[in-house]
C-alpha cells in the first residue's frame, strides 16, 4: 500500500496490520501513542479511559478540541483516530483501570498512558497474567521515562517505591517524545527488530537535554 | 572521594543545578548519599530519591562511585 511505502523497509507491515495494541489512558501520553500507532497501521487499537475532556487537558492532549470539553475521551479519541487512518479498527472501552480490569482477548502489547501508580500496577498485573508485554511510560515537567516490561524482566515494584508526589505540570512536547519512545518499542516488538528497553529504564530530561539509561 | 552528582527532572529544577560535586567518604553507600542530600536540601526529605550508580539502578547498601545520577519517580500521563 502506498500509504505505508515510506516505512516499508523499517517495520513488518503485515505484522502491524495483524496486531492488536491496547492503550490504557488516552490523555497526554496515550493520545500521542494511539495516534502514532494508528499512523503506523497497527490493525486494531483498543483504547481504555473513563475521563471526560477538560479545558486544562488542551495544552497537551493532542486528540481533543475546545468543542470536546465535557465529552468522554474514548469516544472522541476513537473518531479522531479513525480520521487519521480509516484502515485501523478502533475499539473504545469506557472504563477505569482497577483491580477488576482484564485485558480483552487477542491483545499483543499493552501501552501505558496512565497518570497514577495504582492503575499502573493493575495494568501490569492484568498484562503479565496473560503474558502480554507492558510498555511503561510516565511524564512530568520536562522529563519522561520508559521501560519495556514482560514476564522475564524486572517489574514496576523493582524500581518504584512508595509513591507520594504528583505533579500536574506537563508539556505536550514531553508527552510526545515519551509516547514516541513507547511506540517505537511496540513497533520493534511487533516487527521483531532491534533491541528493546528490557531491564533498562530510559529517562530523557529535556531541561538539561540529557538521556539517562538505568539498568534495572 | 570526589563525587559528581547529576540531577534529573524536578530535582534539578528545585535544586537549580544539573550537577554538583562533593567530597564523600570512600566507603559511603547510597544510604549515606541520600541522607546527605536530604540534609543539604530539606525539601527532599519527603521525596523518594532514586539513584543510578555506574549506569545501574542502585539499592540502599550499594557503594557510591565518582559519578552518580539522581532522579525522581514520576507519575504523569
Amino acid at each position: 500500500m502506498l500509504r505505508y511505502s515510506r516505512q516499508a523497509e523499517l517495520v513488518a507491515q503485515n505484522n502491524l496490520k495483524n496486531s492488536s495494541v491496547l492503550v490504557a489512558g488516552v490523555g497526554g501520553l496515550g493520545g500521542f501513542s494511539s495516534m502514532y500507532l494508528a499512523l503506523a497501521g497497527v490493525g486494531k487499537i483498543i483504547i481504555v479511559d473513563n475521563d471526560v475532556v477538560e479545558e486544562s487537558n488542551l495544552n497537551r492532549q493532542v486528540l481533543y478540541r475546545k468543542n470536546d470539553i465535557g465529552k468522554k475521551k474514548v469516544y472522541v479519541a476513537k473518531e479522531r483516530l479513525k480520521e487519521l487512518n480509516p484502515d485501523v479498527e478502533i475499539m473504545a472501552i469506557e472504563k477505569r483501570i482497577d483491580e477488576d480490569f482484564e485485558i480483552p482477548k487477542k491483545v499483543d502489547v499493552v501501552v501505558d498512558g496512565l497518570d497514577n501508580y495504582e492503575s499502573r500496577r493493575e495494568l501490569e498485573r492484568a498484562a503479565l497474567q496473560k503474558r502480554i508485554p507492558y510498555v511503561f511510560g510516565a511524564v512530568e515537567g520536562y522529563m519522561g521515562m520508559v521501560t519495556f516490561i514482560d514476564n522475564a524482566t524486572k517489574k514496576l515494584e523493582d524500581f518504584i517505591q512508595t509513591f507520594k508526589f504528583k505533579s500536574v505540570q506537563v508539556l505536550a512536547a514531553t508527552a510526545a517524545f515519551t509516547a514516541s519512545i513507547q511506540v517505537m518499542e511496540v513497533l520493534k516488538y511487533l516487527s521483531n527488530k532491534g533491541d528493546l528497553l528490557r531491564n533498562r529504564l530510559l529517562i530523557y530530561d529535556a531541561l538539561s537535554t540529557n538521556f539517562l539509561e538505568v539498568k534495572l | 572521594m570526589r563525587v559528581r552528582i547529576r540531577y534529573f527532572g524536578r530535582f534539578a529544577a528545585d535544586i537549580g543545578k544539573f550537577s554538583e560535586e562533593f567530597e564523600m567518604d570512600e566507603n559511603a553507600t547510597l544510604k549515606d548519599l541520600t541522607k546527605f542530600l536530604k540534609e543539604k536540601y530539606p525539601f527532599l526529605k519527603e521525596e523518594i530519591i532514586e539513584v543510578s550508580i555506574n549506569g545501574k539502578y542502585a539499592k540502599e547498601n550499594d557503594p557510591i562511585a565518582p559519578e552518580v545520577s539522581v532522579f525522581p519517580i514520576i507519575s504523569g500521563g
